[in-house]
């Protein structure tokens, strides 16, 4: 019943194109790690993430107990070791799309931005900066970014039992398939 | 000198293979494991809404057990149940020898699931149905 008022409202307010949100619950977060002794690769399929296309506005928000991996191991040093995620359950990122106008949400096609912002993991936050890839396609707006992030600017340690087992520098991709929101 | 050699060695056989049984464990079965918490979802959600961090220290990592009624299903593996709350839910993502098949909107349903923690909705991973 919700929806079908949501999908009313979207009927009605189809003025302005790019005069509304996007959201999503299930945005993709991979997180991968190359190290000597040992490939570490985890999904999260639960990330959300709200853009405004008239302001680029972007946020993503992610619960860190969330990512599966393929190994039980593997899950728990992630968590209690790296990423302390009983004390920091959320990683969270604030920013600001560049070439946020020149996507159009009635035209197909690719557009790209530079994001700029604030990525908060294991309770630090760093200003980072990358790139994002939009995809209009009949009205969905997907979304693809990747960044890599240096553990140790995030106060992440490596013990040294486990050194050699993960990458200081870890890569992280993002996926999204958008959908208009409606408050 | 042999005497010795061959109970050291089982003990060395022993601790390589237990070893690797440990690391090579597969992503846990909850179906297996003890239920720490039963509730229902609208509780869980409300409590999460009105202190998160309180929520936070009860309900994280924990395995739970929630009763609802399935408001969404999305295929292969997620459902949603309903928490009687206009912007927030509890969002079940499976594991993965669950199905959402033979599912319907509106069933009643307990699964047992861990709790990761509250975005926009109370979000449970490893689920598995309990009860239909």
């Amino acid at each position: 019943m919700k929806h079908s008022i949501i999908i009313a409202i979207l009927l009605l307010s189809s003025i302005g194109v790019n005069a509304q949100k996007h959201f999503t619950k299930t945005g993709t977060i991979t997180f991968h790690s190359d190290a000597p002794l040992e490939t570490i690769e985890a999904v999260n399929s639960k990330a959300t993430s709200v853009v405004d296309l008239e302001s680029g506005a972007i946020q993503w928000a992610v619960l860190v107990k969330a990512f599966k991996f393929e190994k039980a191991l593997m899950e728990e040093h992630f968590n209690e070791n790296y990423m302390e995620s009983s004390k920091f359950p959320k990683a969270t990122f604030k920013g600001q799309l560049e070439n946020y106008e020149s996507i159009q949400l009635d035209k197909d096609g690719v557009y790209e931005s530079k994001i700029t912002g604030s990525l908060t993991i294991h309770g630090v936050s760093n200003e980072i900066e990358s790139t994002v890839t939009f995809t209009v396609d009949q009205g969905n707006v997907m979304a693809s970014s990747a960044i890599d992030v240096v553990l140790e600017d995030y106060k992440i340690a490596i013990p040294n039992v486990v050194a050699g087992k993960i990458s200081e520098t870890v890569q992280v991709t993002i996926e999204a398939n958008y959908q208009p929101l409606n408050k | 000198m042999k005497k010795w050699f061959l109970p050291i060695f089982i003990i060395l056989l022993a601790g390589l293979s237990y070893g690797y049984y440990e690391y090579s464990r597969g992503p846990r079965n909850l179906e297996s494991e003890t239920t720490d918490l039963a509730i229902g979802a609208e509780s869980l959600v409300q409590q999460f809404e009105a202190d998160e961090n309180l929520a936070n220290t009860t309900y994280l990592d924990k395995v739970i057990e929630v009763k609802g009624t399935i408001l969404e299903i999305h295929p292969p593996n997620d459902i949603v149940l309903d928490a009687n709350n206009m912007m927030s839910n509890v969002v079940c993502e499976f594991q993965e020898e669950m199905t959402t098949e033979k599912l319907n909107i509106g069933d009643p349903i307990i699964i047992k699931g861990q709790c990761t923690g509250y975005l926009s909705d109370v979000i449970l991973v490893k689920s598995v149905i309990i009860n239909k």
